[in-house]
């Protein structure tokens, strides 16, 4: 019986000491050197003065978020930290849906039929989630705000397969508002792809939900505002499209006087009409 | 595949070579269960909802082999499409299980995928729950060593299921690699079992490995965690004891906290013949133990955290069921059986059984490690990339999550009729257990009576009747309150319910059933779900056909959960076995 109890006792402190990795406390956070949490929101990350074709792989970051939502802050920042460390590579959509967006009690109303549509079709139940490149993993489009870092560096590691240009002209009189997007493919895609062309408004002050309480001055960042040609976008092609196959899609709209058009910007990304992933994104200042 | 094929040409070359040796055997299983679903625009099912999925469909057969110390056996699924409310990466189909076993009692091989629990499972337990579709079986190796009486020792490694995911896929889970010894002193002291002294002690470690691929956090590649247990008996009175601690092992589910895991629960108990007591506490603290730190919900659970609260059955307590918190809960329950001696004047003719008990769940005590200005963190596990909060080891939380008195009453009248009644006593923090931000707590009350007659000896009744009162009712909320909040209030309000079932034993039974949330707060969700059902049963098979709606709800088995979403259609159940 002795020989038995040596035997265990011995493999327990050998595969205790080979298969434990306790991290020391200043390593918890990489290439940081201590665990001072994300910096506050700063100013907004200027997009990209596009002209020519993005073709390098481009990342779209939703953010579903609610006004009354006191955790979708802490997932606000993930997202705006995300988008420092790549720059223009990382596009951040704020959608407003889901049951804690309801403007009641004096909160802003930044719920849109399409941000509901989209929450309902990915099957979310709550906030805050997100979803990278709207890539499904078997179905499930959910990613919570903690795995967001994680999946946009892997997604960025894929191979790029649509470039995207963009015009944009505003008449600030008329608020009347041209868009011109042209997708090229870069390699033979199969399937049938959608561009969807969307307003986002960045840095709206208004009442937001903490933690600690009511913030009545906070700044939501990276607001979905509507899409300019439909829920899902407008389809791009029937056939399948070869590399260097373009395809140029023209809007015109008048801008709603709600919006800052100083704030605003242009969101255009193609994706796969079927299984929604977004193949690539860019984003364009109106003004 | 390959590994598949062989498997499956073993089985099929063993079952042909051995088809004329008498001591083999193959027994298996097989189970269907199909739902039609229409849109029923009453209770919130349009077309949207359903997608266009009108059918769906869960099924498996499972067959074993035996040959003397050999089993084998596959185990096949099919979802096409899953059933409403069951996570919707189970759809496709295939061998989902396979295994090969060999055991002469002294030593055990198993090569294939392995169901296993080390203790209670608070570091290692895989099963398979189909209620639930609920699968984390460890595909690998097994040894069991019993080198002397009462000695049992386990060494195991694999890669656990993931739904369908390709186990070869490095990025969705890690390797977990395990040990366990168990002691069964009085099979070893033959002395032992001449008294009335019973003990049995155990240890278990088991470690996983997963590469970190997180850019922003350091996460530990190899993540042990330590088990023992002791169980102790004398007599009429039981005493079980199990602690566990696991190493860091920050993840998605725990907010990329680094601080450790711990886990114990103890359980004092007393029966003899018409009275048993069980008094029971529990405390967790950081202990979800996933092979994918990447992982959520249920996904690559290693371990399972056993619950401590009572099971209902009837369907109006079962709509509040309690989900266990891997992330820390302070539980305890106490448990008091006794029957009333028959031909007494209150135990009647038959005598009358009493159940009493009462549980109640706690969170952890939590001091959170905050940033400089920061007043609370906003994940209940604390802020990530720090060790999160520290607990002080018997203090109780002060939010309660969920606690549940029930009384209840099982008595035989006459020779034709019997009773049970209950009645039971809620708190349900419906924030915590169903994830709903801002939710108000469930304060309910809830009775029912169960009443049976036996009409001839193969023909019986069964009535049931069952209210639920609740704190939030159409009276005492405002439209204003309730605006925005409508996964809140779906099945709040108070609830009536009702059952006949008509059986004609041993093949046919025949229900009708309603329940009617007439007291919710939102006019549009006092609905009725009404339901009724015909059954077959021959010999191992039966068939359940069923029409109406489905309330949304919980389905629980061992503390773990999963939604199943208001339906309207048919559903149709086939099991057999043989």
């Amino acid at each position: 019986m002795k020989k038995i109890l040596s035997i265990l006792a011995v493999s327990f402190l050998m595969m205790g000491m080979v298969a434990c990795d306790v991290i020391d406390e200043q390593d918890y956070i990489k290439n940081n050197g201590g665990t001072t949490p994300p910096e506050q929101p700063g100013e907004p990350v200027e997009p990209g003065e596009t002209g020519d074709f993005t073709t390098s792989k481009c990342v779209l970051l939703e953010d579903y978020t609610g006004v009354r939502c006191n955790n979708c802050p802490a997932a606000g920042e993930i997202a705006l930290n995300i988008q420092k460390q790549y720059g223009h590579s990382v596009v951040v959509l704020g959608v407003h849906s889901g049951f804690l967006s309801a403007p009641i009690g004096g909160y802003p109303n930044f719920k849109t039929t399409e941000g509901d549509a989209w929450y309902s079709f990915f099957g979310f139940d709550s906030n805050p989630i997100g979803t990278i490149n709207r890539k499904s993993d078997g179905g499930v489009y959910a990613f919570p705000s903690t795995d967001w870092a994680d999946a946009v560096a892997s997604a960025l590691q894929e191979e790029s397969a649509v470039g995207m240009a963009s015009n944009v002209e505003y008449d600030e009189a008329t608020r009347n508002l041209k868009v011109d997007v042209t997708s090229k493919a870069l390699v033979e895609l199969p399937d049938t792809y959608s561009l969807t062309v969307c307003v986002m408004e960045d840095s709206i002050v208004g009442k937001q939900l903490l933690p600690t309480g009511d913030d009545e001055n906070f700044v939501h960042r990276h607001v979905f505002r509507k899409t300019l040609n439909g829920t899902w976008g407008e389809e791009l092609n029937t056939t399948a499209l070869a590399p260097e196959d373009q395809i140029k899609k023209s809007y015109s709209v008048t801008l709603d006087e709600a919006y800052n058009a100083e704030q605003c910007y242009i969101i255009a990304y193609v994706a796969n009409t079927d299984t929604k992933e977004v193949l690539q994104v860019i984003e364009k200042k109106i003004k | 595949m390959r590994r598949i094929l062989l498997s499956l040409a073993f089985v099929f070359c063993a079952t042909t070579l051995f088809a004329q040796i008498e001591n083999s055997q193959v027994n298996g299983s097989f189970q269907i269960d199909g739902q039609y679903y229409k849109v029923d625009e009453a209770i919130g099912i349009t077309s949207e909802t359903i997608k266009g999925q009108k059918v769906g469909l869960n099924g498996f057969g499972k067959i074993n082999y035996s040959l003397g110390n050999f089993t084998a056996g596959i185990r096949y699924e099919a979802f096409q499409t899953p059933l409403s409310g069951f996570d919707t990466r189970l759809q496709g189909f295939g061998i989902a299980n396979y295994y090969a076993s060999y055991d002469n009692g002294t030593v055990a091989v198993t090569l294939g995928d392995i169901y296993d629990q080390f203790g209670n499972g608070f570091i290692f337990r895989t099963y398979e729950e189909w209620a639930l579709g609920f699968d984390n079986a460890l595909r690998g190796m097994r040894v069991i060593y019993r080198p002397a009486a009462g000695v049992t020792l386990k060494a195991l490694f694999g890669k656990q299921r993931l739904y369908w995911v390709e186990y070869g896929d490095a990025a969705k889970r890690g390797v977990v690699r395990g040990i366990d010894g168990e002691w069964d002193l009085n099979q070893s002291f033959e002395t032992l079992n001449n008294t009335k002294f019973r003990a049995t002690v155990g240890g278990s470690f088991v470690s996983k490995y997963q590469k970190n691929t997180n850019t922003t956090y350091t996460i530990p590649e190899n993540v042990g965690a330590f088990d023992g247990r002791v169980n102790l008996g004398y007599g009429r009175f039981a005493f079980t004891t199990e602690y566990a601690y696991k190493i860091n092992d920050p993840s998605a589910f725990n907010n990329y906290t680094f601080n450790a895991g711990q886990a114990i629960l103890a359980s004092l108990s007393y029966s003899q013949k018409g009275f048993g007591v069980i008094a029971q506490v529990k405390r967790v603290d950081n202990m979800s133990f996933k092979s994918d730190y990447k992982g959520v919900k249920n996904d690559l659970d290693i371990n399972f955290i056993p619950p401590i609260n009572y099971t209902h059955t009837h369907s109006l307590p079962a709509i509040y069921s309690y989900a266990t918190q891997p992330l820390g809960e302070m539980a305890m329950q106490l448990q008091v059986n006794y029957t009333i001696p028959k031909n007494t004047i209150i135990g009647g003719k038959y005598g009358t059984k009493i159940t009493a008990d009462f549980s109640m769940v706690n969170d952890i005590k939590r001091n959170y490690i905050l940033a400089e200005g920061q007043e609370a963190p906003t994940h209940i596990a604390g802020n990530s990339g720090t060790l999160g909060y520290t607990s002080p080891f018997f203090a109780v939380g002060d939010r309660k999550f969920f606690h549940d008195f029930n009384i209840e009453l099982e008595r035989r009248l006459n020779k034709k009729w019997k009773l049970i009644a209950q009645y039971i006593n809620l708190y349900y923090d419906m924030d915590i257990i169903e994830n709903h931000p801002g939710a108000p707590v469930v304060k309910a009350n809830i009775a029912f009576v169960d009443l049976s007659y036996r009409i001839t000896s193969k023909q019986s009744v069964r009535f049931e009747l069952q209210h639920l009162w609740d704190n939030i009712n159409k009276g005492n909320t405002t439209e204003e309150s309730t605006f925005g909040h409508e996964d809140v209030y779906k099945k709040r309000g108070n609830w009536a319910a009702a059952l006949v079932e008509y059986t004609i034993a041993p093949k046919w039974f025949v229900s009708v059933a309603d329940k009617y949330n007439y007291g919710n707060p939102i006019a549009g969700n006092r609905d009725h779900y009404y339901t009724a059902s015909v059954g077959y049963i021959k010999e191992s098979t039966r068939i359940v056909l069923t029409g109406g709606r489905q309330s949304e709800g919980m389905v629980c088995v061992g503390g773990v959960c999963r939604v199943v979403p208001a339906s309207s259609g048919f559903s149709l159940s086939i099991t057999t076995s043989f």
